[in-house]
């Protein structure tokens, strides 16, 4: 019998296993996945020649077991082990309306390859349900959570810079990374053409300088690699693997069983009090049973309602703590992709950097914030940077020999690109369910998923474009190309909402302390709980809200009324 | 390796990771590098040494070392059977095959029997030739603008070309010698002054 059992030890899970050790209770963290150990499990060391074919993974294999996945950006030979096989992990999406679920099941989860940056929402971001009526209204505001985003950042180390803005507050940050020569000249072009637009550097959780407590967990500063992806042996990010799980050990509170596949939670139906998690063997398929006095879900959003879903009994045949209706309903993802590339002739000819920093711009929203929109309401953010190019010279441009290489040793213009994060709003019809006839090799039902952008969403990509063309343009560049729609959804591997917080149990899951309304001991603090998906990139949100509730458990606990 | 004092950082513990990273390091290096027989390669003599005469056409010995220093016809061999689906396989085969077919029609002879000049001769406007630019097949959307999808008249030869390059400059003949390759540098200097004497780092990752 554990005090606390945390399913996921991914970026929410590593958190909450963490808040809740440090307060003594004793924590089992139940992962689907396979151990890996930091450091020994990655492929950070290797050089570039050392990498097997060009670091590319077989066509064949990914064809065969990669079709989800390859789409994601950061799906190379270095960081194969780290993406399912979308071949062993099946689900179905509606003809045409594709969902790109990107996935990692490993002791750390995505924690691993995630790209760090760390935005908090904003007052506004808290409101928006309530004042423009989509979704239902955040259960809690910005000062609740202010705090606990304090909290975390210390924690895991997020470089950033203070910029006094409403809409993206300030938090506790380590130094910031520099801007380029170029970035600097974009900075100052687009701040004086419009006014109420900022350019910042983006503030990652990568350590620019290690600070003490980071050192006692055996990290240190980042190295400017880039290339994060791979696991960083320097532990210089923030992961489940390099920091959270670190400080939940050294407790001596911390249990992990991996390879257990979480099937269902088991509710006490006079009570209403969870009991227990049944799990199955992922590799001798055998079923068993752990037993605490609280649980919380960090499976990630879309893994979290499925475990509450496939928890249906007699008195609740729509899944656990499901009176709402609303488990699994309500899935966002961030618009992605809306990418626009121009190239910056006057920029200084004699100027470069050295290193390659793990983060770029980032450019805080400004749409129904200090501009108005064209008829859509929320809006966008983007991320993006100001490169020169040159290395390794494009096969595509005519040449050979010596021409190459001396095409290879010049340096090429700075290049700007600005990709949006588009808001999305919740939408009841965008929602996973249990597939009503297919299991997967645990014989669990496998989801059905269904999700579209809608008309805001399509409003928003529009003016999204259009502005950053107009801010290239305002910076003296050229736009070379821009992307036309935005990526599937998925793509952004940001979603959540399926599980929503909310005050009203008849149309909410949590209440305003990540707390079931129909379970008390089970709390859930993924993605799952948003109300809203801001444009900002969700993990921190996810983090200071794992170590709220873990805070709040113990109370309660400790005051016996849980 | 490049270090910088001015890290704080606890520089023991991170001199003792470095070590580890070397000692992890020796491993595959020398599981990489060893060299395929012609009874483990994939392609037959014949086509092997034609890719060998493209791809050292293509990157030369010059005031650098080339794609042959670099081990590239090796590299290429071993993706063909390890990387390669049996399309591209096709299609970087038949691009190989053009090349010999242009040799024979303007020289009397294959490509590989060529000299170095007469190989620059027949390979330059294949080349100019083979990566004119077309549209994208049809149904297929244009490719999203960080993409590297480029759709030209060969493609088979454009993947080649590719490839010689990938190999050559992330090679560690070339990583030394031509474009410099730092694999921790260590700190981001945000400015640095270009003298005629500077040139590119090559990059990895997205930054």
């Amino acid at each position: 019998m554990f005090d606390a059992i945390v399913i996921g030890s991914g970026m929410s899970g590593g958190i909450s296993a963490k808040e809740l050790c440090e307060r003594g209770l004793k924590v089992l963290v139940i992962e689907r996945g396979r151990k890996i150990e930091h450091g020994a499990d990655y492929m950070d060391t290797q050089m570039p020649w050392e990498l097997p074919d060009n670091n590319m993974i077989p066509e064949a294999e990914l064809d065969a077991d990669y079709a989800i996945q390859r789409q994601c950006y950061a799906v190379n030979a270095a960081t194969k082990k780290f993406w399912v096989k979308d071949s062993e992990h099946p689900y179905t999406t509606p003809e045409g309306k594709p969902f790109a679920w990107i996935r990692g099941y490993h002791l750390g989860g995505r924690s691993i390859m995630w790209g760090r940056q760390s935005y908090r929402l904003s007052e506004m971001d808290f409101e928006a349900n309530a004042k423009d009526g989509h979704g239902c209204d955040w259960p809690i505001r910005y000062a609740d959570l202010a705090p606990w985003y304090d909290h975390v950042e210390t924690f895991i180390g997020v470089a950033g810079s203070k910029e006094g803005l409403p809409q993206l507050p300030d938090g506790a940050f380590i130094p910031p990374f520099e801007m380029n020569d170029g970035e600097k000249l974009f900075k100052a072009s687009v701040e004086a053409k419009f006014p109420g637009r900022k350019v910042i550097i983006g503030r990652s959780a990568n350590l620019s300088v290690a600070q003490p407590h980071h050192e006692e967990l055996g990290r240190s500063s980042c190295q400017n690699r880039s290339i994060c992806e791979r696991g960083c042996s320097f532990g210089a990010n923030h992961t489940s693997l390099s920091s959270s799980l670190p400080a939940a050990e050294r407790t001596g509170n911390l249990t992990i069983v991996t390879d257990a596949i979480v099937d269902s939670l088991v509710q006490d139906p006079r009570t209403g009090r969870i009991t227990a998690v049944k799990v199955v063997d992922a590799r001798t398929m055998v079923g068993r049973t752990y037993e605490a006095k609280v649980f919380f879900l960090n499976a990630s959003a879309i893994a979290s309602a499925q475990i509450l879903l496939n928890s249906a009994n007699e008195a609740n045949p729509r899944g656990l703590c499901n009176k709402s209706d609303q488990v699994g309903r309500n899935l966002m993802d961030h618009m992605y992709a809306l990418t626009t590339v121009g190239i910056m002739p006057s920029y200084p000819a004699d100027s470069y950097y050295r290193g390659r920093r793990p983060t770029g711009l980032y450019i805080p929203r400004f749409r129904n914030v200090t501009e108005d929109a064209e008829g859509y309401v929320r809006g966008y953010g983007y991320q993006g940077g100001v490169m020169r190019r040159g290395g390794k010279p494009d096969a595509a441009t005519p040449g050979l020999g010596q021409e190459i290489k001396e095409r290879g040793r010049k340096f090429g213009p700075w290049m700007t690109f600005i990709s949006g994060f588009g808001e999305m709003l919740p939408n009841p019809d965008n929602r996973v369910t249990l597939h009503d006839a297919r299991k997967d090799k645990w014989g669990l039902p496998i989801l059905h998923i269904d999700c579209a952008q809608g008309p805001n969403e399509a409003g928003m990509a529009r003016q999204l474009l259009a502005d950053g063309k107009a801010m290239i343009e305002a910076a003296g560049g050229t736009v070379i190309a821009q992307a036309n729609e935005a990526g599937v959804p998925g793509l952004g591997i940001h979603e959540m909402g399926t599980a929503r917080m909310g005050r009203d149990p008849l149309t909410s899951v949590f209440n305003g302390w990540n707390q079931a309304h129909e379970a008390s001991n089970l709390f859930c603090t993924d993605g799952a709980a948003m109300a809203s998906s801001g444009c900002q990139n969700p993990s921190l949100t996810y983090m200071a809200l794992s170590a709220r509730a873990a805070d709040h458990a113990v109370k309660l606990l400790k005051e016996g009324r849980l | 390796m490049i270090m910088d004092a001015s890290l704080a950082m606890n520089r023991r513990a991170l001199m003792q990771r470095i070590g580890l990273l070397l000692g992890a390091t020796a491993l595959p290096i020398e599981a990489f590098a060893a060299p395929a027989t012609e009874a483990t390669r994939f392609l037959a003599a014949p086509r092997f040494e034609l890719l060998g005469a493209v791809a050292d056409t293509i990157i030369p010995a010059t005031d650098t070392p080339g794609a042959l220093a670099a081990g590239v016809p090796a590299r290429i061999d071993g993706m063909l059977s390890n990387w390669a689906a049996p399309k591209t396989r096709t299609m970087i085969v038949e691009a190989l095959n053009r090349i010999d077919v242009a040799a024979k029609a303007e020289k009397g002879r294959g490509f590989a029997a060529l000299t170095a000049a007469e190989r620059d001769a027949v390979l330059r406007p294949h080349d100019l030739a083979a990566l004119q630019k077309v549209a994208p097949p049809a149904g297929v959307p244009a490719p999203h603008p960080m993409s590297s999808i480029t759709y030209v008249a060969d493609q088979g030869y454009f993947k080649l070309k590719d490839l010689v390059l990938a190999l050559y400059y992330f090679s560690e003949v070339a990583t030394s010698t031509e474009l410099i390759y730092e694999h921790v540098p260590g700190k981001f200097e945000p400015s640095i002054k270009l003298t005629p004497q500077s040139r590119p780092y090559l990059g990895v990752g997205p930054f």
